[in-house]
């Protein structure tokens, strides 16, 4: 995932570092299953068989199933299936050896060609594609995470981004999370405070491609979205952050805010010109 | 702990359903460590869980609003014999999870039987008196199998959880 985990319990309990040692196997394990950059993976296994369904594990079915429910649920904004189009624009460096990938899959594939059968436990591609689960399985594997170290109360876990708090920091109140500035670098826009919630904020800074793109792709367009520079979701649990937070970002300020209060979660939008769009019960830290 | 109008699952949808998910996740990554000798109870719990993943699903892409019933039908081919569970004497915890807080379940095995499933820690918004039935369905039913719970159906879920996962342990 290229991404930095830090994990913080609040715990005397010896237990507590077998706990995290737990936790970040999780992260190990579910990169290995839903990686798209290495074709041993199995999610790549899974989907090099075009019109065959295969057996697949827990990890890869409930992560694509997710991925499926919120691609219909935003009409496409939010699409698994457009990992293709990422290797067409660059992003498709493995971020450890630097190697390309090129898997071969159709750039005009969607979510609607991904087919899951709840009884058999499979997954069937019906053309070439790329499926794309970064943003669902990092915040799987957040959550997870969290669930082994819930009995230790206090912890917080930070994955470049995605970031599940429970309980409250050493000073006794809830977590203090700052919010990128979208524009001026090493500065927050705000902060919040958390307690048994996950916040995930996706920006347009990050991975910036040549010609002033981000990595962020409207599958139903194939380009860039403009009109959000940073998006937070502040949720129950990571997997769905980040799945929104994304889904935003293609949707626009409007539509995006609208889906957190759909949603039934909190949320801050803010464009280029740094204009705010908050769900209702968003609050900025004192 | 109003859940939206009649006939609709407003506000719960996305958030029911990647609880759910997490939660199928999680406990299949612990059910793996488990011994060849329980590969059939880890089928059954796998289909179970699978079962209540299903459910949440199907709530959201149908707009369903689930109202107290009987005990939900388990996911399980008909003719297939169950399994006799085999639970260790001792009291085990566990933790369910919703958007509404966390529940942590006590359950205590006397004779390799559920004597008691208890509330140990309530840190949902709401009061947990909303679900004071389901503990005695654990132990009348002898399975973490309770009813769903109108209005409160997120502690109701968490509730369950935590309870497979307290038992979990008692197999181990």
């Amino acid at each position: 995932m290229g991404t930095l985990v830090t994990m913080r319990v609040l715990s005397a309990e010896a237990e507590a570092l077998a706990a995290l040692d737990r936790a970040f196997a999780w992260f190990r394990e579910i990169e290995a299953v839903c990686t798209r950059f290495d074709e041993g993976s199995e999610l790549r296994r899974a989907t090099e068989r075009v019109g065959a369904a295969l057996a697949v594990s827990p990890i890869l079915f409930e992560t694509v199933r997710f991925a499926l429910l919120v691609a219909e649920r935003t009409g496409g904004a939010f699409d698994p299936a457009v990992g293709r189009r990422m290797e067409a624009r660059g992003l498709n460096r493995e971020y450890r050896s630097g190697a390309t990938v090129d898997s071969g899959g159709d750039g005009d594939a969607s979510y609607r060609d991904v087919e899951l059968d709840e009884e058999q436990r499979t997954l069937r591609v019906h053309r070439p594609l790329t499926l794309d689960l970064g943003a669902a399985a990092k915040g799987l594997a957040v959550d997870a995470a969290a669930r082994e170290l819930t009995p230790y109360r206090n912890f917080a876990i930070d994955a470049g981004g995605d970031l599940y708090l429970g309980g409250c920091n050493d000073r006794g109140a809830p977590w203090c999370v700052g919010i990128r500035h979208p524009r001026r670098e090493g500065e927050l826009i705000t902060s919040i405070e958390l307690s048994d919630q996950a916040v995930c904020t996706s920006g347009d800074y990050e991975r910036g491609l040549a010609g002033g793109e981000h990595h962020i792709l409207d599958p139903r367009t194939g380009t860039s979205p403009w009109r959000v520079a940073s998006a937070t979701v502040v949720a129950p649990n990571a997997m769905l952050a980040d799945a929104l937070a994304t889904a935003a970002f293609v949707l626009g300020p409007e539509k995006g805010i609208e889906l957190f209060h759909e949603e039934g979660v909190e949320g801050l939008i803010l464009t280029p010109e740094l204009e705010e769009f908050r769900t209702r019960a968003f609050r900025h830290a004192a | 702990m109003p859940e939206g109008g009649s006939g609709k699952k407003i506000g719960c949808g996305l958030v029911s359903a990647s609880s759910a998910a997490i939660f199928a996740v999680f406990l299949a990554g612990n059910l793996r460590t488990q011994s060849a000798v329980d590969r059939f109870a880890h089928q059954v719990a796998e289909k179970r869980v699978a079962g209540m993943v299903h459910r949440r699903v199907r709530s959201v892409e149908e707009g369903l609003h689930w109202e107290s019933s009987g005990t939900p039908a388990p996911a399980i081919a008909p003719g297939t014999a169950l399994p006799k569970e085999n639970w260790k004497d001792g009291t085990y915890t566990g933790w369910g999870f919703s958007r509404h807080g966390n529940i942590e379940a006590a359950v205590t095995i006397v004779g390799g039987r559920i004597e008691s499933a208890i509330i140990s820690q309530c840190r949902t918004r709401y009061s947990c008196g909303v679900i004071e039935l389901l503990p005695g369905q654990v132990v009348q039913r002898q399975s973490p199998d309770v009813d769903y719970v109108s209005g409160a159906t997120q502690s109701a879920d968490a509730f369950f959880e935590a309870v497979v996962a307290a038992l979990q342990k008692a197999k181990a």
